[in-house]
């Protein structure tokens, strides 16, 4: 039976692709942005996170915590497990909505991913991905009815500072994807101070208008909302400022695919 | 009203009621004087007479202070100090009160109580008071169709009941003074219209005073006349009622849609000034109603747009098939936050009400909800509840407090179980009986007349609505905290005996002292499955319990002479009420913290989604009761970028079975904002249980209830 590790399933999800959707987080990934806003998702195996605001230091730890200020994220979950929250969502979906998968990356589960991107559309269910495209399998993204892929920075630079890795391999991969007649939406996280210029978002917005299947661009400006997460971690987060609305009104409209 | 002159109302009022030889010519007498001091003069800028006020003493269905005969002691108190009255008045003020201390309607419902109700329920106000429940005193929930009234004209009227005048000489002698009585209110306004120099609107009055209504603007000032000097507090299916002059007049070009909108913008201003929140509701809707009915919804709705009022509390029936518009229109009302319209799903609850109610569909599709959300066969049927039981209590004390024998005895949970609905069934029989008894003596004291000519079959039987005129006797009990107890009974279930993990002893040590020391224990109790999440175990222990409890009071109509007797659970604000004085319970729930509104789950525990929470609402059987509340509260985003997406989660759920929708339209953040700057938020209207409110008017146990519900 195939299983992956999951740290959450997001019922009727209304920012994450068309429609409404479900969103399955599998957790895992092979990048370290320094934005990261679900670093929990980083590690493949489940960890426990602390919250100390919600202790009462009743001093029962060992029985499992009674107020949630320890928790465990992560489990393991079959696809059987993971098929039966989407399948008491599936009756809102309507014509646009199903499931998103997220993470986390979800192509480092592999097995996995196919296995439940199989049984979705076995329920006929709308299925996409969010993907930082740093793994490829083309042989599960071609059977997707929509990929949503991160180009977080176009400076290799930059990227290997703030991410951990070169994007070569990424762009590449994207380019491959673009054979598969999958419908592309490229997105970009607006970081202040790191790659919120013109000329980042020009050259990422070039980027997309070079491919063939490419359906939007997005940019999504930075927010830090994930920072008790990382203190949870026992981390200390790295912080940026939130873009202006003028900011971003700004560099959206150097984001405009359409020439 | 002043000192002397309230005296002397009272003392005419008094002396007409004894020297009555019936009931029906008494009422009509007493009603004679009572219209004209309660009927207020018009305003020189009116477009609908009819302002009203309450008076503390006088014959009503409902009243704050009693129903039927009733007296404001404390009013008339004042009067036995005024200094402005001789001591001979003042005396006079005393005798009335110890008059009507014992001969008020409420006063002989109570007499005739049977010693163990009171040991079982409370029976006055303060509701802060823990018990099973209250005995409540009113003949609310009044929904008539006057369009009889429209067609034949008051004369028409005089006609028809004249030649009925056989069998019981004396109702049709109270029924003729009553439309007279119509008749001369319609004259009085008239003459004020005159001397406003308003001559458009003392014509319509005077035509009205005897002739069918011709046109929009008669029908519309006849059917409100009507129903206030009858003392309803509802107004029926106005479309219904109105829709077909409306639409002649408009298409005629005697009335432009603007002209419309004045006329309603002002009847919404007199039912407002009528100043009663819980009630108030004007109905929509229904796919049974004639031609231009469509229009005056859209009306009635761009009025409520306009006002922005916390009445009336306007409702739109929904159902296969309906004008687009209509729907389209609800949306961007109840998206501006008006919290209005109410939706109902009538392709679920027109089968549910055949099955509650035993009625063919016909009769089902006059169905209409009134107050906070109970239903009724307009026209046809009363259903006032008259009792609420608090089944979260019930379950306390059968856990740890007077009956807490029942938790440390129990073999296992379904005995525990049964033994719980075998209290409620103890409960709901007095309350069914209760309820008979308030009809029978109102009955015994009071023809209400105007009832009685609106309502089918009264006049053709000769009888008052509650003699035996009233073609479906109907009555209701209130829940409160069911869901409360289920959530308490799923974590009992688990953790006392599937898992073994916590003793009965040591639960209800923990709960008898609001877990004292038990921190840990609460918290694994919040920890446990909750309804509102889409969770199997949880919702079916919810379902379970809402379809025993809700079947355990259907049964108690046909022993009691009911024709039905039916759940509510419409939980206006006396879920956060009573939870004050409702000790702490096995969901983790503290002594004195408020409880859940209506089907909704515990404030703040539904945390899965809102489809999550749809799923849940919809498993609760809607063919075995009379009306629940389902309160949701969305974004403003949802209701502007994301509105496709809204309308898709709507229609899902409509579709799945969904029975009604009360809609909240909130910003993050905007109550929070309004508690710290009350003056800022006037106008943030939020629907509360069956009502709506502004937000900084509630008490702070309601406020703190609104905060922790979910937004989504």
């Amino acid at each position: 039976m195939s299983v992956a590790i999951i740290f959450d399933i997001e019922r009727s999800a209304m920012h994450d692709g068309p429609g409404i959707r479900t969103v399955v987080f599998f957790k895992g990934c092979p990048l370290r942005c320094r934005w990261c806003h679900n670093p929990e998702s980083w590690a493949f195996a489940p960890q426990e996170m602390y919250y100390p605001e919600k202790c009462i230091g009743c001093g029962r730890c060992a029985e499992g915590c009674y107020t949630g200020a320890r928790q465990l994220c992560g489990q393991d979950m079959t696809v059987e497990q993971v098929m039966a929250p989407i399948l008491a969502d599936k009756p809102y979906y309507g014509a646009e909505g199903g499931v998103t998968l997220s993470g986390g990356e979800p192509q480092c589960q592999p097995e996995f991913l196919n296995a439940l991107v199989d049984a979705c559309r076995a329920e006929g269910i709308h299925t996409a991905i969010e993907t930082s495209m740093a793994v490829y399998h083309p042989e599960i993204l071609q059977k997707l009815d929509l990929i949503m892929a991160d180009v977080k920075i176009w400076d290799d630079r930059l990227h290997q500072q703030y991410v951990g890795a070169s994007n070569r391999p990424i762009q590449e991969h994207i380019r491959r994807a673009d054979g598969l007649g999958v419908p592309l939406l490229i997105r970009t996280p607006v970081i202040p101070g790191v790659n919120d210029t013109e000329a980042e978002i020009t050259a990422i917005r070039d980027f997309a208008r070079s491919l063939k299947n490419v359906v939007g661009y997005e940019l999504l400006p930075y927010h830090p909302f994930g920072e008790d997460k990382w203190q949870a971690l026992g981390r200390e987060p790295v912080r940026f400022s939130v873009p202006t609305t003028e900011q971003m009104q700004a560099l959206r409209a150097c984001a405009v695919l359409n020439k | 009203m002043e000192a002397k002159k309230l005296l002397r109302y009272g003392v005419e009022f008094t002396q007409r009621y004894r020297t009555a030889t019936d009931k029906y010519t008494r009422e009509a007498a007493c009603l004679e004087l009572q219209l004209r001091h309660s009927l207020l003069p018009m305003e020189p800028t009116d477009l609908v007479a009819g302002r009203h006020r309450r008076l503390p003493l006088g014959v009503l269905p409902q009243e704050f202070w009693g129903l039927g005969y009733y007296m404001d002691e404390a009013a008339f108190g004042a009067l036995t100090r005024d200094e402005t009255l001789s001591a001979p008045e003042q005396q006079q003020a005393q005798e009335l009160i110890r008059f009507w201390h014992t001969e008020n309607t409420r006063a002989k419902i109570v007499a005739a109580y049977p010693p163990e109700w009171t040991e079982e329920f409370a029976c006055q106000v303060p509701y802060t008071t823990p018990t099973n429940g209250f005995l409540l005193h009113r003949i609310s929930g009044i929904q008539m169709d006057p369009t009889r009234l429209l067609r034949l004209g008051v004369g028409g009227l005089l006609d028809l009941v004249r030649e009925k005048s056989t069998g019981n000489p004396a109702f049709y002698a109270g029924v003729q003074q009553a439309l007279l009585l119509l008749r001369d209110v319609c004259l009085r306004y008239a003459d004020q219209a005159q001397q406003n120099g308003r001559p458009d609107l003392e014509a319509d009055l005077r035509h009205i005073a005897w002739q069918p209504a011709a046109t929009f603007r008669q029908a519309l000032q006849l059917a409100y006349l009507f129903m206030v000097v009858s003392g309803t507090w509802n107004y029926g299916r106005m479309d219904q009622y109105l829709g077909a002059y409306l639409h002649r007049d408009l298409a005629a070009g005697t009335l432009t849609e603007e002209e419309a909108l004045d006329l309603l913008s002002d009847l919404w201003c007199r039912i407002e000034e009528r100043n009663d929140y819980f009630d108030s509701r004007v109905i929509l809707g229904g796919c049974d109603r004639p031609k231009g009915a469509d229009t005056f919804a859209l009306l009635a709705m761009e009025t409520t747009r306009r006002r922005r009022g916390v009445v009336p509390q306007l409702t739109l029936r929904c159902y296969t098939g309906m004008d687009r518009r209509l729907y389209d229109t609800a949306l961007d009302v109840i998206g501006e936050g008006t919290t209005f319209p109410m939706l109902y799903n009538d392709d679920v609850n027109i089968p549910a009400v055949m099955d509650a109610f035993g009625v063919d569909a016909a009769t089902a599709q006059g169905y209409v909800p009134f107050g906070c959300g109970e239903y009724v066969l307009c026209n046809q049927s009363i259903g006032t509840p008259s009792g609420t039981l608090h089944t979260l209590h019930v379950l306390n004390e059968l856990l740890y407090g007077d009956r807490a024998e029942a938790f440390l005895t129990a073999a296992d949970f379904e005995e525990l179980y049964n033994r719980y609905l075998d209290r409620i069934r103890h409960l709901a029989r007095y309350q069914a009986a209760h309820q008979k008894l308030e009809y029978d003596v109102c009955g015994r004291e009071c023809a209400f007349l105007y009832f009685s000519i609106a309502f089918d079959d009264c006049l053709e039987r000769g009888l008052g609505v509650l003699e035996g005129g009233l073609r479906h006797l109907g009555g209701t009990l209130e829940v409160y905290g069911n869901i409360n107890a289920a959530d308490s009974l799923t974590a009992i279930r688990r953790l006392v005996y599937q898992q073994h993990t916590v003793t009965p002893a040591r639960m209800a040590e923990a709960l008898r002292t609001d877990f004292a020391g038990q921190e840990p224990l609460r918290r694994l109790l919040l920890d446990q499955p909750k309804y509102g999440n889409d969770h199997p175990e949880a919702d079916e222990m919810t379902a379970r319990l809402h379809r025993d409890v809700c079947t355990i009071v259907r049964d108690c109509a046909p022993q009691t002479g009911l024709d039905s007797y039916l759940v509510v659970i419409i939980n206006n604000e006396l879920n956060a009420v009573f939870g004050t004085a409702t000790g702490a319970s096995a969901d983790g729930r503290r002594a004195g913290q408020y409880m859940a509104n209506g089907n909704n789950p515990m404030s703040g525990m539904d945390q899965k989604g809102v489809t999550a929470l749809l799923n849940s609402l919809v498993k609760l059987d809607t063919h075995v009761h009379a009306g629940a509340v389902q309160n949701m509260r969305f974004s403003r985003e949802m209701f502007t970028t994301l509105r496709p997406k809204l309308e898709g989660l709507l229609n899902t759920y409509f579709r799945r079975g969904g029975a009604q929708s009360m809609i909240t339209v909130l910003s993050r953040g905007d109550l929070e904002a309004a508690l710290k700057e009350p003056e800022k938020y006037r106008n943030l209207v939020v629907r509360v249980g069956g009502f709506s409110a502004r937000f900084v008017d509630l008490q702070p146990v309601v406020q703190q209830e609104l905060i922790r519900r979910t937004l989504y």
